[in-house]
């Protein structure tokens, strides 16, 4: 006996020493730089099939997360004007941001007007073209206004290359006004300037968007304060920093109510300080373990998860409801290592299955899911132990706390009668076949990505309307072109928007963005320039005579010539343009290099006919990226295997209970969580809501916990009457944490919220199915 | 190009952009013009110069000018190239036989904004000015965008009582950039706007 208290208070010692080593640890990977994800696309499924393509994908967005535009709005132009410029230069002034110069498309290309001839250029280059349409075309060139605002450049670049090669990104048809590189709009209320600037980092980052914040709220006090222009901006930034600060809210919210709530609970129903304080116990430690596992596990987690696993609480809680309710409602002398053995075998096998129910998350390919179930089993192991190891410690002797006992008593009893009685429960069990039979055939599927949005309509209305004044509209939908090298990728880019340009023609697209715009092929530069070098040594003496005739001094042809033949030699490439401030705002197109291929993706607009754009797809250098169908896609597939997954996790629940308690107990015992499981899916139907993963998902959890219930109910042999007030406490514990979740603006969490409170509200009412009903009554009578 | 910034100015009769902008819907010469641009079908020959600061001579071609409202301007240099313009009433320019857009033709998308967004919305792209010399009148505009304004500062058109434009002068900050006058103002023939019609309804 000696060595048995012994060995426990070692236990307890080396429990308390592995919580502080556990919390010093988790501060330690916090402050080494431990994150919170807010990037929806990180908690999602990943396809195994396509790692590279996936892993590009997630890249691009990252870079699609930097651009951001800012927005400056005054009722007098002049206002709006000068705060676009304060604006602009702060930007440019601080580390967050890049922004482009009006001068880094001359500093950069004005050197290289040579390896960017445009096409109309090369056709009349052609070796088979006669003079005449060189002729024309240069004339042309002069008699637009472009020649005199290109000033003495004129001399440099005769050919007018490079103001071809700029005026090529210019729409045809711009109703907008420019100044200084901004678009400005103007209508009869007001005058907008757009802004735009990149971030240095990922938008996805949480120091980056704080930094971000504060930049804007230090910008919008200084501009009220100059000019009262209104300063708002777009961007991914903004997506992500609602994200983040509605999950922060959510998460705050479920917490705090969780706690409060559960505290009252403690409070009311132990009417004990002792047992408030020391039952919270098992929750921080629940936390400490749960968040040491995630940082032992991953660099990141995500928001979601967090959100999911302070609900934890409602779980955890569950382990100290049963010792406090022993320890509380003991009729006999109290005896703290008795109380752990009338409730140990309950608990752990609670624990087991609870933990089976999570480890399935563990076996999906969902990150979200991943974090969810290491967070939560290392939490409930955390309070677990804490309650096995510490709680007969802590509550060695029993205070004179008030009896709660008579209140649970009566109302308890009063439903183990009623549901005794044939009748009642006859017609409960026909109301809710009624229930199943109108439910169930009413039941659909969503499979969604948008399911892990946030509704953010405001968000999305200035974005629409940016959008349609700027006439850049992208699609969710891109293009992916690899290539084993950089050449070879560029010509394959330059293949795919030959094939994109025909698309344009027939209008099947409206436009397009590809890096070759920017950097052409080696290939492509080389064989403008051998063109140009070859018409300016065939047809020498024709030039001249055109040079002479529209005025231009000899000297010039000659530099030409030179100039020409200097370029012949140099090539842009990716890295040259990628590490050049004119690569700013269009740098998202080059990925990069992954496993040996390289990357760039292809920006597509106004897709109107979406299978010849898979039918341009379908080599192996090009693949037509949707994000969001792909996930969709994926999703759709989990949440089918999971359907199919479900009666194997019921099996191996049963088989444990059959090993345990036989056959026929088994069953009664499954009756409860079978059919509320059923009964969840057919209220979800009859309220027309469309079941999803997240549906699917909690119903392994309500699974999981309402196995627990009736283990815990099987195993109190000494005192069922108490071990049902401690279900009552869990149920409503698990009811007000996990459904406060149904109050999230995350659609998946809503889900996960509206499942736990249907499912765990029927799992308890159908309770005494389960039950030694005539043992229970008995007892509390 | 000395010489022809004088012939701009000479035509003035007075400073035109020192005075008070105008309303153009009370000016009937300018009514007569839109009403003209309205219902009438005209054809004129042009001269275009165009005086690039760098270039130590003036550029000058000739065409063909043909107006059909509510189509557009078919504009065909001759010399000393050749090239067919069309211009449409929402003011893209195309090249005959090419199907995209002309990017640096912007005197053409200019001047179907000024013909054809009538005298009272024109007001809404251009600062106006306005002086009448005998049988002719003198419209100067100053772009109201800046994006316009870089190209050009301002514009003088040159017309007589009968609704007829005679000359268009585009300036520069400090200087004149181009000229194009127009002579033989007639009705073209109707084989003339058959083919242009035939040009325009493949757009």
């Amino acid at each position: 006996m000696e060595f048995s208290i012994r060995s426990r208070n070692f236990a307890a010692i080396f429990w308390i020493c592995l919580l502080a080593l556990l919390s010093g640890f988790s501060i330690m990977k916090i402050r080494n730089g431990f994150t919170i994800e807010t990037n929806v696309l990180k908690m999602l499924p990943y396809d195994k099939d396509n790692r590279i393509l996936n892993e590009a994908s997630d890249k691009f967005t990252e870079k699609l997360s930097r651009n951001v535009l800012f927005i400056a709005t005054h009722r007098e132009r002049d206002s709006a004007l000068s705060a676009a410029a304060v604006l602009k230069q702060d930007l440019s002034e601080n580390e967050l941001f890049k922004v482009p110069k009006e001068t880094d498309w001359f500093d950069f290309y004005f050197n290289y007007r040579f390896n960017t001839i445009p096409s109309s250029m090369k056709s009349v280059l052609d070796e088979k073209e006669n003079f005449e349409s060189f002729r024309s075309y240069f004339y042309r060139n002069l008699f637009s206004p472009m020649s005199n605002i290109y000033g003495e450049m004129l001399n440099k670049d005769p050919l007018m290359l490079f103001p071809k090669f700029v005026g090529s990104f210019a729409p045809q048809q711009d109703k907008n006004d420019y100044e200084n590189g901004n678009i400005i709009i103007e209508d009869t209320a007001s005058t907008t300037v757009l802004v735009s600037a990149v971030l240095r980092e990922n938008g996805f980052e949480k120091e980056i968007q704080t930094a971000f914040n504060s930049f804007i709220n230090k910008q919008k006090n200084k501009m009220s304060a100059i000019s009262g222009a209104q300063i708002n901006y777009t961007g991914v930034v903004t997506y992500a920093n609602r994200y983040e600060e509605r999950a922060k809210f959510e998460t705050g919210f479920i917490g705090i109510l969780s706690f409060s709530l559960v505290f009252i609970l403690i409070l009311t129903a132990y009417r004990s300080v002792k047992c408030l304080l020391w039952g919270a116990v098992p929750i921080f430690s629940a936390i400490l373990c749960g968040l040491a596992a995630s940082v032992l596990f991953f660099d990141k987690i995500h928001l979601i998860s967090v959100t999911m696993g302070t609900c934890l609480i409602g779980i955890c809680i569950d382990y100290s409801f049963h010792y406090l309710s022993e320890y509380a409602f003991c009729k006999d002398k109290w005896d703290s290592s008795v109380g752990l053995k009338h409730i140990l075998p309950g608990i752990s096998l609670g624990f087991i299955t609870t933990t089976i129910g999570y480890t399935i998350f563990f076996f999906i390919p969902f990150t979200g899911l991943k974090q969810i179930a290491v967070f939560t089993i290392a939490g409930l192991a955390g309070a677990y132990l804490t309650v096995v190891l510490l709680f007969p410690l802590l509550f060695k002797k029993k205070d004179n706390s008030g009896d709660s006992y008579r209140y649970f008593k009566q109302p308890i009893l009063t439903y183990f009668k009623m549901f005794d009685n044939k009748f009642f429960r006859y017609s409960s069990l026909l109301f809710l076949l009624l229930i199943l039979i109108t439910g169930l055939p009413k039941l659909s599927f969503r499979d969604d990505m948008a399911i892990f949005e946030m509704n953010t309509e405001d968000l999305d209305k200035t974005v629409n309307s940016v959008q349609e004044l700027t006439g850049t509209k992208y699609e969710r939908e891109f293009l992916l072109i690899t290539g084993e090298s950089q050449e070879k990728l560029l010509q394959n880019i330059e293949n795919i928007t030959e094939k994109l340009e025909h698309l344009q023609k027939k209008n099947d697209i409206s436009g397009y963005l590809a890096l070759t715009k920017f950097v052409p092929s080696i290939h492509t530069q080389k064989t403008g320039i051998d063109m140009l070098v070859k018409k300016l040594q065939a047809e020498k003496t024709s030039i001249a005579n055109l040079f002479l005739e529209t005025g231009f001094k000899p000297a010039v042809l000659e530099k030409l010539i030179n100039d020409v033949k200097e370029s012949q030699s140099k090539y842009i490439t990716i890295d040259e343009w990628a590490s050049s401030p004119v690569s700013i705002e269009h740098e998202k197109l080059w990925i990069g290099e992954i496993e040996g291929q390289y990357i760039s993706a292809v920006l597509l607009s106004g897709i109107k006919n979406m299978k010849a754009l898979e039918e341009i797809a379908i080599d192996k250098n090009t693949h037509l990226i949707n994000n969001h169908s792909r996930i969709s896609h994926l999703i759709k597939h989990l949440r089918e295997s999971l359907i199919l997954f479900i009666p194997i996790i019921y099996s191996v629940f049963l088989i444990i209970l059959i090993i345990r308690y036989g056959f026929k107990k088994s069953l009664s015992m499954f009756t409860p969580s079978v059919m509320s499981l059923f009964l969840t899916i057919s209220v979800l139907s009859l309220f027309s809501i469309e079941v999803n993963i997240m549906h699917i998902l909690a119903m392994i959890l309500v699974l999981a916990l309402g196995i627990d219930y009736s283990v815990f109910q099987a195993e109190s042999i000494e005192n069922p009457s108490v071990t049902c007030i401690s279900i009552v406490l869990s149920s409503a514990t698990t009811i007000i944490s996990f459904g406060m979740l149904a109050l999230s603006m995350i659609p998946a969490l809503k889900s996960i919220g509206l499942t736990i409170i249907i499912g765990i509200s029927t799992t308890l009412l159908l309770s005494p199915l389960a039950a030694d009903r005539k043992r229970i009554i008995r007892i509390l009578q | 190009m000395l010489l022809a910034l004088n012939n701009v100015y000479a035509d003035l009769s007075g400073d035109l952009f020192t005075g008070k902008t105008c309303n153009p819907t009370g000016m009937p010469a300018l009514i007569k013009m839109y009403d003209n641009f309205n219902k009438e079908m005209i054809s004129a020959e042009f001269i275009h110069k165009s005086f690039v600061k760098t270039l130590n001579k003036e550029l000058l071609c000739r065409g063909k000018m043909i107006f059909i409202p509510d189509k557009g301007i078919f504009w065909e240099t001759t010399s000393p190239y050749n090239q067919c313009l069309y211009i449409t009433k929402n003011g893209e320019v195309f090249e005959k036989d090419k199907p995209d857009p002309v990017g640096v033709f912007r005197y053409g998308s200019l001047m179907s904004e000024m013909i054809h967004s009538g005298a009272d919305k024109l007001s809404e792209a251009f600062e106006l000015y306005f002086i009448e010399n005998g049988s002719n009148w003198f419209l100067g505009l100053k772009p109201k965008k800046r994006a316009m304004n870089k190209f050009i500062n301002k514009i003088i058109i040159a017309g007589n009582l009968d609704g007829k434009i005679n000359k268009v002068s585009i300036l520069g900050e400090e200087i004149e950039i181009a000229e194009i006058s127009f002579q033989n103002h007639q009705s073209p023939p109707i084989e003339e706007v058959n083919r242009v019609h035939g040009i325009f309804n493949q757009k």
